[in-house]
């Protein structure tokens, strides 16, 4: 893949960009020249050492998919334990900016207040993760929704009681890191709840997304293990109630679950190098696996139902967060072939699991898949190989001989020294368009938005038409809310191929409709599910209404808490413009102007890009 | 979906399977110009403005997910029922439950077809003679046999049975990451003769690759209409206890700046509100269609949002126009028999009032309607659902169809044919580039440019499958 500006063909305006990249020395000395991608190499000499966990470096070049041996430990469960090694800590770095701290919370969380960015200064990046690592779940979203009540038939088969517990877990729990990779794993082992989720919908997507939480900071190889065995993927993805080749009717297993794990949570279609980039042979990328393979694993997922031993009621809906249980005569005791490996016949289901499981997380594609994926939801759509290569490395092993260890590579990713590049130091497309569920959260985040009756009972978002048309745990199939190659058409990001996944949700009714969302909900909050008028998650903008008479300082405030001072001098001018005619006498005059400044930040295009 | 080179028969490489390298050519010849100007600048080829309806639609409706297609259209003559029955087992369809078709012209091995019995619409309009079905069709790169498949030949479409790819390839004629569709492409053809260029392709269901083309990008909008942003219209909205921030909303939402991807978000917000001003201008006053269309049913929401839009096409000096409409929910791992009935009655249903809204606005010969999916399912059962497969049948609906027939090659009934690869998963016999060209060459794509739409046509000696007056 190449990737470089192409001044012949950009606007008027990216030439200009252009050109002052390339010839204006205006920057520091560690500033990259382009062609950004080929360089990276000379960040070492540019003195911006690895971090410790990010050591490693770039792979060399890939052979066929490496086991990398069947001892390879992984790690316990032990999920409220800081999972990162205690690896030397390098020279401390100097407290970071109130910029760089916000800036930090937008990748690292969903932003913050006053307060947040004071406790990464305080702690330092490094420390602010460990600090959050260590952490506990503080309440599971199973046992909230059993608190709140919603374990009544009358929630069967509804989304609303998640749709809740989802404000809660994302707007009011302090443990935001695990959160916020929660959510990034939500968008890559993508269970929705678009379709009803068995009995008890809620309740099973909540049980999912404890299972996400519980490991995401943790190892990858227990959390294959828990989603392969979990009812809500079950039902999602048909492994529930799929049986054994059956010669008489012909009857095979369902191979959706098998397929889905292969190409989209775990290795994909085509081999890769380490660096993420497709391996080639005689040119072309070589695929990772074929039908026949699919077949073969789809016999690992036979045997599976709900387990029938636990009592379970709408009032107890315990089902919904034990595992699946094997039911032996209907697993398939023939041979299981796939990549490779030949599980022998009359292999029993627990045992088959286990071994395909370990081949798969054997397989060289999973560190830059998962990797890049990771990268690509908290950081930028487009990192560089060498950062995938980077993280790769971190995934393979963690320092301590450990492969999978999400905590590390999540605090890999984040200290890596192409996420922390300031703007300054950003080739031009560096960055990831905010997702609109992410920018209401930030909304909520920034502006302490509470539920008065702690019950959190807003409505969805997942709706085009009513809404913003996006919502957690709520994709409108297995392939997620957009692709990771995506690109929007005869744009200056498909001319110099790059992409930009996010925009995929952007058409001319969803920008529109955000817009008009915002204006909704900037000055009131979040309505109630059920009752539109009732406003059930409200802002509090003190703060902020304190500096109504000041437009300037009101819009700095914003302009460092939302987007870390990335808004334009011509972006804030028309803002100042706006809001300085606007009265300031009247009943209303420092609300209208406050709520008028953030629905302005929130819906510029300056902001829409988090860099 | 041209720019792929072309392949050559006796050649082992397979087209481009990584689906890159050839927008950025392509952004050469065009001049690179970018999608906005045709909105921003002056409108192009004015002199076309129509009086005269020289006008001509073409629909994809889109079935996400691999449309069962062993459902949809069953054998009911005896011995071939028998054979689905065997094969299908806790999935098959009652015999006597099934809505025939009476085509003239006989299929081989006495196939005699019926829909689901949901399908009532679409029986009725097969039988009338205004939709015809196309037989196992599917992604082909060139005539391909089981024994080609089997011994892994270079030239087969990758990805196969993967849904995302699957799609693309149908949408795009290579993989997923693939800038161009056939539909974009279609309409980079005829561009010049719309005056409102920016209508020219149309989704109701989101960004749709198969819409992207080198001039054209798909305009998206919701089955509800036309939205139009508050505060955009510039000192005039009423926003926050006043007029000050509506004077700089269009301003602030819709300059540039210097990243790309800004400028591609910015570039979708300047065509939201021109769009809007000019279609809501153009859809004012119009009368509400005569034709009914259910309300719960998603397609036809769909559906007849393009019916209005096509009324105004010549308000909009519209001559050619692609829309995109889509139905999620046939990927069918599971409760086949409950879920996909309903679902697929949902299609027939909205097809039947979309021709019947087309004939009300007198253009039903001038607008057709197709069908697309992600690709067949397996003939075999899982248990209660089927798997993704390859081949599959599709409809062709409008007044310019030639109708009550069967076009490709019907495929033997059963399993372990000379076009089973495996649990009755189809080799088509009849490539989507087949498919694409006759339709391009009923929307007027000169016979020179069908390589454009159609790149793999090159390799199949029937260009025209001939189903199109």
């Amino acid at each position: 893949m190449t990737e470089h500006l192409n001044e012949g063909m950009n606007p008027p305006i990216s030439t200009h960009e252009t050109s002052a990249v390339t010839d204006c020395p205006r920057h520091s000395p560690v500033r990259l020249a382009p062609p950004f991608l080929q360089q990276v190499g000379l960040w070492s000499l540019a003195g911006m050492a690895l971090t410790a966990c990010g050591g490693g470096g770039n792979a060399g070049p890939a052979t066929s998919p490496t086991p990398s041996g069947p001892g390879t430990p992984t790690l316990p469960n032990t999920p409220t334990t800081p999972t990162t090694p205690d690896t030397p800590s390098p020279p401390s770095p100097p407290a970071p900016t109130r910029i760089e701290a916000s800036r930090f919370l937008q990748q690292a969380a969903f932003g913050g207040n006053d307060a947040d960015l004071s406790r990464v200064q305080q702690l330092g990046l490094s420390g602010w993760i460990d600090a959050q690592q260590a952490l506990p779940v503080a309440v599971t979203g199973w046992d909230w929704l059993m608190q709140q009540g919603y374990n009544s038939s009358d929630y069967r088969f509804s989304d609303q009681p998640m749709n809740a517990m989802m404000w809660h877990e994302t707007m009011a729990q302090p443990d935001v890191l695990r959160k916020r990779v929660a959510v990034a794993l939500s968008e890559l082992f993508v269970v929705s709840a678009r379709q009803s989720i068995g009995e008890m919908t809620s309740f099973n997507m909540a049980h999912y997304w404890d299972l996400l939480n519980q490991y995401a900071l943790g190892s990858f190889r227990d959390l294959l293990e828990k989603i392969s065995t979990c009812p809500a993927m079950g039902y999602y993805l048909n492994s529930l109630g799929s049986r054994k080749d059956d010669p008489k009717t012909g009857r095979k297993p369902d191979e959706n679950y098998a397929r889905e794990l292969l190409q989209l949570f775990t290795i994909g279609l085509v081999e890769l190098n380490p660096d993420g980039t497709a391996r080639l042979r005689n040119g072309q990328p070589i695929e990772t696996y074929r039908n026949e393979d699919v077949m073969g694993l789809a016999r690992v997922f036979t045997g599976y139902d709900l387990d029938d031993r636990v009592f379970d009621t709408p009032e107890r809906p315990e089902v919904t967060r034990v595992p699946m249980a094997l039911f032996p005569n209907r697993h398939s005791m023939l041979a299981k072939s796939f990549l490779g490996l030949t599980i022998p016949a009359n292999t029993e289901g627990s045992a088959s699991l286990k071994l395909a499981l370990d081949h798969i997380f054997r397989h060289a594609n999973i560190a830059p898949f998962v990797s890049r994926h990771l990268i690509q939801r908290l950081i930028t759509s487009n990192p560089t190989p060498a950062y995938v290569g980077r993280m790769s490395a971190v995934f393979n092993d963690d320092g301590h001989g450990v492969r999978g260890n999400l905590g590390a590579l999540i605090k890999a990713i984040l200290l890596d020294p192409e996420a922390r590049l300031v703007p300054d130091q950003q080739p031009a497309h560096y960055g990831k368009l905010r997702e609109p569920m992410l920018r209401l959260t930030q909304w909520a985040r920034t502006f302490g938005a509470t539920s008065a009756d702690g019950r959190f009972a807003a409505g969805g978002t997942y709706s085009s038409r009513w809404s913003i048309g996006q919502g957690f745990l709520q994709a409108p199939s297995v392939f997620g809310f957009f692709r990771p190659s995506y690109t929007p058409p005869n744009s200056l990001l498909a001319q110099n191929q790059q992409v930009a996944p996010e925009l995929q949700l952007c058409d001319e009714n969803t920008v529109s409709k955000y817009i008009n969302f915002m204006r909704q909900l900037v000055p009131v909050g979040l309505r109630k599910h059920d009752d539109w008028p009732t406003v059930v998650i409200k802002p509090d903008y003190a703060q902020e209404l304190a500096l109504a008479g000041k437009p300037a300082e009101l819009l700095a405030r914003l302009n460092l808490l939302l987007c870390a001072n990335q808004l334009s001098a011509r972006t804030l001018s028309l803002m100042t413009t706006a809001l300085t005619r606007m009265k300031s006498t009247g009943t209303d005059w420092q609300a209208n102007r406050v709520h008028a400044a953030i629905f302005m930040v929130m819906v510029c295009p300056d902001y829409m890009v988090q860099r | 979906m041209n720019g792929l080179p072309k392949m050559v028969l006796s050649g082992a490489k397979s087209p481009d399977p990584a689906g890159d390298g050839l927008t950025r050519r392509r952004f050469l010849q065009s001049g690179a110009s970018l999608s906005t100007a045709a909105w921003l600048g002056s409108l192009p080829q004015l002199a076309h403005a129509a009086n005269t309806d020289d006008y001509k639609a073409l629909v994809c409706v889109f079935l996400m997910g691999g449309n069962d297609h062993h459902n949809t259209l069953v054998p009911y003559d005896a011995t071939n029922y028998s054979l689905y029955q065997k094969a299908r087992a806790d999935v098959a369809l009652p015999q006597d439950s099934l809505l025939p078709l009476l085509n003239d012209t006989p299929l081989p091995y006495g196939l005699r077809f019926g829909l689901n019995n949901t399908m009532q619409g679409m029986q009725t309009l097969f039988n009338q003679g205004q939709m015809a079905v196309l037989l196992n069709v599917g992604p082909l790169y060139a005539p391909t046999t089981l024994a080609d498949y089997q011994g892994r030949a270079a030239w087969l479409p990758p990805k196969l049975f993967s849904h995302n790819d699957q799609q693309a390839i149908w949408q795009t004629g290579a993989l997923e990451g693939h800038h161009n569709g056939w539909g974009g492409d279609l309409a980079d053809e005829v561009y010049g003769r719309n005056t409102e260029a920016g209508f020219s392709c149309i989704s109701l269901q989101g960004n749709s690759v198969f819409l992207a083309g080198d001039q054209t990008s798909g305009y998206g909008m919701g089955d509800d209409g036309v939205t139009r942003i508050q505060g955009s219209n510039a000192g005039k909205d009423w926003m926050f206890g006043g007029f000050e921030v509506s004077t700089v909303l269009t301003d602030l939402i819709s300059t540039p700046s210097t990243h790309p991807m800004q400028q591609a978000y910015c570039a979708v917000t300047q065509k939201a509100i021109r769009a809007e001003k000019t279609l809501s201008a153009a859809l004012a006053g119009e009368p509400e269609l005569a034709t009914a269309f259910d309300a719960s049913n998603s397609l036809a929401s769909q559906l007849k949002m393009v019916a209005k839009l096509i009324r105004i096409r010549q308000k909009l000096g519209m001559q050619r126009q692609v829309f995109f409409v889509a139905l999620g929910g046939f990927d069918t791992h599971d409760g086949l028999l409950s879920t996909h009935g309903p679902l697929i009655g949902k299609v027939s249903s909205a097809l039947a009032s979309f021709y019947q809204a087309t004939v009300e606005l007198g253009v039903a010969s001038q607008v057709t309607t197709f069908t697309a999916s992600d690709f067949g399912r397996t003939l075999s059962c899982n248990g209660n659902g089927s798997d993704h497969g390859w081949g599959s049948h599709h409809f062709i609906l409008g007044g310019a169809v030639k109708g009550k027939a069967f076009y490709g090659t019907a495929p033997q009934m059963g399993l372990g044919t000379p076009n089973d690869t495996g649990q009755g998963r189809l080799l088509p016999s009849t490539s989507v580039d087949q498919y694409a060209a006759t339709l391009a060459r009923w929307f007027g794509v000169p016979e020179t440019q069908l390589g454009h739409v159609a790149p793999h046509l090159v390799n199949f000696t029937q260009k025209d499958l001939g189903f199109m007056v």
